[in-house]
């Protein structure tokens, strides 16, 4: 056809998307790579470049449960999109929506008379000794029978080019936001490509599951409310609940925003609980209920079995429907779908044998090269083993643990998958290839997502497909029948939203994390101007008697970051030059010190990963370029080297406050965050006055200078008083000058602003946090900084001494106040046993 | 044998505690050979729900919450249970080496339900540590009850009975290296025996009469909570089998219900929310009707001679 698939070769052996038998394009590949063509290959890089920052800047990632680091790892899209054949489409959906509804029949069985297993139509061990098959959810039935509201499936491609299913996925079905963001950013980049192809959109199915969320409410409430469920930004397709609960429009919780009373669910909020009607679950089963599901473990939320059996809330998918994923269940399918249904299945499942069967164990040692082994019951905990690239050994080893406890394990035919072209190296490569399927319930049957999650090889020779082995993505295209559908997700009618400028529903725990988002920002930020100042005057030469300032400054350093003071503290930091930089260094990088830059940035960055939803996006790339900043930055390097990076440090920290300021509406989420900046700063200021100015050394001017660099205020001192630097009117500066935003004053009245306005939340009467505020503010207001300036008999400010500490104290307070009366009650859980005998201990020991 | 059956759970927090979630499994099943006469529930503070379910087993789960800062709770149960002797086994039953094939192939109701005692659980896992353990019982050819009854035995031999060694959590593994444990742990040690070497049993939740040495009176509370196992052979049925006291459990035991092992039936379950440390006491009267009767007529006798005499007195100050 051209240049571009000219020298494209397809995987030996595999099934060819792209090509005909005959070495022609298939047709429905053919105005796809029409339009790539004329793109060419340096407009398709150059496009491609741009949105690959766009979706490392967007945060897009994959968390890798065994990377060491716990790192996330930015999605990986590949620009070209595999086409699928429209006709064969409608049988490999009409096939999925069969699987759908035997797949819910089964669960429907299983959870209740088991006539399965009595009628000999599934071996009873594949229940029992199933860690899947919860017993305590076999005591209600889910609202309208349905046990899968959203389910996935993963397909491959056999060499005769026929789709098979490879596995099911049903309990946190992972992957349709990933589908969903891919075709984002495919529709973004190649808008002409997109329109001309006449692709189907993926909304219609979004709406499907909202509508179908909402049903689940039915009868109950006619506005329900709907939570999506995350067990938190450490699992692995966190990006993805984030981004269902931003497009669907529903609060995204963990399991301690949520608690059961009585027998319903809420979600604690800021202005209180709120009753939850239905959540969708993206937390696996067994960590949905400690009291009836957990085994040992502390997760979930205490009570949901219970709330579920009295039917007043909707779980989608149902607790328990991890059932219906176990990979033993596979080879029995056809026999299900004739059972529960009368048909043929459709759909072909992969050749897979369940070694709990002897015959089949048998059949699967004896060709043992056949296959791939899997885990019977969960296969999240061990990988996929491919048999022919084992060791002699490890054959052997592998064998001999099938044969001790056969019905744990399943063996697949291990298959060459489909190839089809990537973008690499600017041209066109063949990559295995596995579509992961989504189908949604309807009100009466099932709709299967017009398109799909695809995967591919690292390499060409890689037969196993999956992200964390480091594969590639792409976005599915199905061509429209007609017109193309447009389908959105805003409400059709405009007055069905009531205008609310209000953010009182805000999660407690969405409040919590932005308050200490503020304070870690704030703290890396007074960490960052500290530590410049030092080097500043260790890398320049400031002032001709030396800079006898250093030794204190850097007293002041280990003091504020709370490190251990070193053995023998730094007096001369001239001439203890390599102590001096160790210690520099450890405040910068140090990962495991508490309280020092690193600490504070990367808290600052976590934090700010669980509250995405809530900050902008540009505030979420400032965060994600200091932590650039810090990483790009090594810890080998010199004094020079650390400067630089804490001057490119400070701009976005500046950026910060601005931002968020400009860009989020000053509701409550705000009010919190911006109330943890300003205690954080009226902390460490009071600390830093502390420290520098209680007991003044004989010469003081240089060190009243590093206050003013420090507290970025010594622009506004020169050109006020134009004179070299003397105590009184830095402290009335820094302290009590209410329009300074670095002074104290300045933050203590903006404290007092958000506690009033917190108090609006509350409803009744005058709290005592209010009390506390406006009498602090009065304190600093009125306080005599004649008296506060002088120096005593022993050589010290006592009085400054005494008035910081109690600011440092009452912020404490108004901290505790606030957080114990709006925040997250996020009180330790045990667990209760009664034991036998009389007498016995839980919880620590003595 | 009717019994007056009393159990007192008090617990006691160093923190309050703001919310408690509980599952309880202390209403004795009803059983061909156990009549539960009387039952009733008492706990302390007020839960604001309380619920009562079958849960998958067949027991009886209360379920409750207590939403009101405290810094104890009690649960105190009273009932009044009929006990008469288990039927005979029916049967001398199949030997240990078949029960695997034959358990597999029966998907009679009762054979499915007893099949899934045979699979590993949470507390109660076929492991290797307790086959070699398990097989110098298992002969060829013995019947499965005849390798159960000698497991018993040994187990009653080999371990040493010490309420300080283990904790409700303590592992079989843990408990079959020290050699010593309670009730809870025995069972759950012959539960993974039996599974080990195919064998379906179950773990019982109940209480056993202790009987005070001659001559001396009962003292209060001194029953106890208390753990066995029940042993399924095809064609013969279920033999419940107390490793802790060597025996067969007779009309002393009480049953409350079973499960896999103590996760499914543990008499109080619960999370809760603050509290600190906490301290449970268990305090169980599980006293037969003829000692209440005797007792009341005893009481009846002494009243009687205190009006006496209070008569006497009474006459003599009117003197």
């Amino acid at each position: 056809m051209s240049a571009m698939t000219d020298s494209f070769r397809p995987l030996p052996g595999a099934y060819p998307e792209m090509l005909a038998p005959d070495g022609t394009i298939r047709p429905h590949w053919q105005p796809m790579l029409r339009q790539l063509e004329e793109y060419g290959a340096r407009n398709i890089d150059a496009r491609w470049l741009r949105t690959q920052r766009m979706i490392r800047e967007n945060g897009v990632t994959y968390n890798v449960y065994d990377d060491e680091q716990g790192s996330s790892h930015p999605w990986m899209l590949d620009p070209v999109p595999l086409m699928i054949d429209p006709d064969e489409w409608e049988a490999l959906s009409a096939g999925l929506i069969q699987r759908m509804k035997v797949l819910n029949l089964t669960m429907a069985d299983l959870y209740s008379e088991q006539k399965l297993l009595k009628n000999n139509v599934l071996p009873s061990e594949l229940l029992y000794a199933n860690p899947n098959f919860l017993r305590p959810c076999c005591q209600f039935t889910p609202p309208n029978g349905q046990y899968l509201t959203l389910h996935a499936v993963d397909l491959a491609r056999t060499p005769s080019g026929k789709w098979s299913v490879v596995k099911d996925l049903s309990q946190t079905p992972p992957g349709a936001g990933y589908a969903l963001e891919n075709r984002l950013m495919m529709s973004r980049t190649f808008p002409t490509m997109y329109r001309v192809c006449g692709v189907e959109r993926l909304a219609s199915f979004f709406a499907t599951l909202r509508n179908t969320l909402e049903g689940l409410a039915a009868g109950r409430t006619l506005s329900p409310h709907i939570v999506v469920l995350t067990p938190g930004s450490h699992s692995s397709s966190y990006f993805e609940h984030a981004y269902i609960a931003r497009y669907l429009g529903y609060p995204l919780v963990l399991g301690n925003d949520l608690t059961v009373r009585g027998s319903e669910v809420f979600r604690k909020t800021l202005s209180g609980l709120r009753k939850v009607d239905v959540i969708l679950r993206r937390q696996a089963d067994s960590l949905c209920d400690p009291l009836e599901l957990a085994g040992d473990s502390l997760l979930g939320i205490p009570g949901l079995v219970q709330a579920a059996i009295d039917g007043e809330v909707a779980i989608a998918n149902a607790l328990g429907s991890g059932l219906a994923e176990t990979p033993a269940l596979l080879p029995f399918f056809p026999t299900l779908c004739r059972n529960l249904t009368g048909e043929e299945p459709k759909l072909a499942t992969l050749p897979t044998l369940w070694c709990g069967q002897e015959k089949e164990c048998k059949q699967v040692l004896d060709q043992f090269d056949r296959w791939v082994i899997k885990r019977a019951f969960s296969d999240q905990r061990e990988k996929a083993v491919l048999v022919q690239s084992l060791s002699p050994a490890d054959r052997t080893a592998l064998a001999d643990r099938i044969k001790a406890e056969p019905e744990q394990f399943i063996a697949q035919e291990s298959i060459s998958l489909s190839s089809s072209p990537c973008w690499q190296d600017s041209q066109l490569v063949s990559r295995n290839t596995m579509l992961r399927a989504f189908i949604v319930a309807t009100r009466d049957g099932w709709e299967v997502m017009p398109g799909g999650l695809v995967r591919t090889s690292p390499q060409a020779d890689s037969p196993i497909v999956s992200m964390e082995s480091g594969g590639g993505s792409k976005d599915a295209w199905l061509k429209a029948r007609g017109a193309v559908r447009h389908v959105t997700l805003l409400p059709a009618v405009e007055d069905e939203i009531e205008p609310s400028r209000s953010d009182a529903n805000l999660s407690s725990r969405v409040a919590d994390n932005l308050f200490w988002l503020g304070r870690y920002v704030q703290r890396a930020d007074m960490d960052a101007r500290l530590l410049r100042t030092i080097l500043r005057r260790l890398t320049e030469e400031t002032q001709p008697d030396g800079t006898p300032e250093l030794a204190v400054l850097l007293h002041t350093l280990s003091e504020m970051t709370t490190a251990e003071p070193g053995a023998n503290p730094i007096t001369d930091p001239i001439k203890q030059a390599a102590e001096t930089k160790t210690l520099i260094f450890n405040m910068i990088f140090d990962r495991a010190l508490p309280g020092n830059l690193h600490n504070a940035l990367i808290s600052a960055c976590s934090i700010g990963s669980t509250v995405r939803e809530r900050i902008s996006i540009d505030t979420w790339h400032i965060l994600d370029r200091m932590q650039g900043e810090l990483q790009s930055t090594p810890s080998s390097g010199d004094l020079f080297d650390a400067l630089d990076m804490l001057d490119r440090l400070l701009m976005p920290l500046a950026a910060f406050s601005g931002l968020s300021s400009e860009s989020m509406t000053h509701g409550y989420g705000w009010r919190f965050m911006d109330m943890g900046f300003r205690m954080e700063r009226a902390v460490m200021s009071a600390q830093l006055l502390q420290e520098l100015l209680v007991k003044p050394s004989s010469f003081e001017p240089p060190v009243l200078d590093a206050i003013l660099e420090v507290a970025n205020s010594a622009m506004t001192y020169r050109s006020r008083y134009q004179s070299r630097v003397v105590p009184l009117p830095l402290l009335d500066l820094l302290l009590c000058d209410d329009s300074n935003p670095r002074s104290i004053a300045y933050q203590l009245v903006l404290i007092s602003r958000h506690v009033h306005a917190l108090s609006e939340l509350h409803g009744r009467g005058r709290l005592p946090e209010q009390t506390l505020a406006d009498e602090l503010v009065l304190h600093i207001q009125n306080c005599d900084l004649n008296q506060l300036a002088q120096v005593d008999t022993k050589g010290r400010r006592a009085t400054l001494h005494t008035l910081l500490s109690e600011v440092i104290d009452s912020v404490q307070e108004l901290s505790n106040l606030i957080t114990h009366r709006y925040l997250a009650h996020v009180d330790a859980t045990s667990k209760l046993a009664s034991a036998y005998g009389s007498e016995s201990w839980n919880g620590e020991d003595e | 044998m009717i019994y007056h059956l009393r159990h007192l759970t008090s617990f006691r927090y160093t923190q309050p505690v703001t919310f408690v979630y509980n599952t309880l499994h202390l209403k004795p099943r009803e059983l061909p050979w156990q009549k539960v006469r009387t039952f009733e529930i008492d706990i302390e503070p007020n839960p604001v729900v309380q619920t009562e379910r079958l849960d998958y087993f067949g027991n009886t789960a209360t379920f409750f919450m207590i939403q009101s800062p405290h810094d104890a709770m009690k649960v105190l149960t009273k009932s009044i249970i009929e006990i008469f002797p288990r039927p005979p086994a029916s049967g001398s039953g199949i030997p240990w080496e078949s029960a695997r094939q034959t358990m597999r192939t029966d998907t009679t109701p009762l054979g499915l339900d007893a099949y899934q005692y045979s699979f590993a659980s949470l507390y109660a896992k076929p492991l290797e540590e307790a086959r070699t353990y398990a097989l110098p019982s298992c002969r060829p050819g013995m019947t499965i009850h005849a390798v159960a009854m000698e497991l018993m035995t040994r187990i009653d031999t080999d371990f040493t009975f010490d309420p300080k060694a283990t904790t409700v959590a303590t592992p079989v593994t843990e408990v079959l290296q020290n050699r010593r444990g309670v009730c809870q742990d025995f069972a759950h040690l012959m539960v993974s025996c039996l599974r080990s070497v195919g064998i379906a049993a179950r773990y019982m939740s109940g209480y056993i009469q202790t009987v005070p040495p001659p001559g001396q009176a009962r003292l209060a509370g001194a029953d106890a909570s208390h753990a066995w196992v029940s042993v399924y052979c095809p064609q013969a049925g279920w033999l419940e089998l107390d490793p802790t006291n060597n025996q067969i459990a007779d009309e002393q035991y009480i049953t409350l219900g079973w499960g896999r092992d103590y996760q499914d039936v543990s008499p109080a379950k619960g999370v809760l929310l603050g509290g600190g440390k906490h301290t449970v006491h268990a305090q169980v009267d599980m006293i037969p009707e003829s000692e209440i009767i005797r007792a009341q007529q005893n009481r009846q006798q002494l009243q009687s001679q205190n009006q006496q005499q209070q008569q006497q007195s009474q006459q003599y100050w009117w003197l």
